[in-house]
């Protein structure tokens, strides 16, 4: 799946916070009632959308492409809802139909597609990973060992508890000695 | 980015709406009252009816070209 790197966003060019607020009530398409209010209206509008050969052509490629079909539809939904011809509700309502009318394209086509029903990526791997490189680091630089089962948490808040404080405390909440 | 549909089709399939086999138990109701839900009844089983339409309809498409 393509990503975004960080150091290619332009910062100074993003929205102001409440830059939204500032634009008259009403005047975007989705501030005012939908075109289609019932969830038939809503399907028929998508039948008609995909019979357009245009659309179709262009779905079959992404999808030849690899995009998965969950993907797809959520795109296509949260657009209409942004022109404003659907509520976001009725968009998750007909996800399910859009997806299988995909499906349907797709197969007349011929072509392989996914569908995106699988969950993502377990990460847990990865994290483990990054937490082992992590200890080592940690050994390297302290020249300790960490007994293995004994997190750096447990062993920072336990050093914590045991040092005394040379000077006493001097918190807001601390009772001075009489 | 897709987690919305997956939620949607995970949560249509989990319903039930979409099986054939459920249509006749969820009849049952209070006192055997209950009447199956029709298209129209609910928005939800309304799209589960046509998605059952389009699967049928694909069904027969790969019948047709194998």
């Amino acid at each position: 799946m393509p990503t975004v790197s960080p150091s290619t966003v332009d910062k100074f060019n993003a929205p102001i916070p409440g830059e939204s607020l500032t634009s008259e009530q009403g005047s975007r398409p989705w501030q005012k009632p939908p075109q289609f209010s019932k969830v038939e209206d809503v399907m028929n509008y998508y039948v008609d959308k995909m019979s357009d050969p245009k659309l179709s052509g262009n779905a079959v490629s992404i999808m030849e492409s690899g995009v998965p079909l969950t993907m797809l539809s959520e795109t296509l939904m949260t657009a209409n809802v942004m022109e404003g011809v659907h509520t976001i509700d009725v968009g998750i309502l007909v996800i399910p139909f859009i997806v299988e009318m995909l499906e349907y394209l797709a197969d007349e086509a011929g072509v392989k597609y996914e569908l995106g029903l699988e969950e993502e990526e377990d990460n847990s791997v990865v994290d483990s990973l990054a937490a082992k490189k992590a200890f080592e680091r940690f050994e390297q630089e302290t020249g300790r060992e960490i007994p293995e089962g004994e997190s750096l948490e447990q062993e920072d808040t336990g050093e914590a508890e045991e040092a005394p404080s040379p000077e006493g405390s001097k918190g807001l909440m601390s009772r001075g000695v009489m | 980015m897709s987690k919305m549909a997956r939620m949607a089709i995970n949560n249509l399939n989990k319903s039930g709406l979409l099986d054939d086999a459920t249509a006749t138990s969820t009849a049952k109701g209070f006192m055997g009252n209950k009447k199956p839900k029709a298209v129209g009844d609910d928005p939800t089983s309304t799209v589960a009816h046509f998605v059952k339409l389009l699967r049928k309809q694909r069904k027969e498409l790969s019948n047709a070209n194998s």
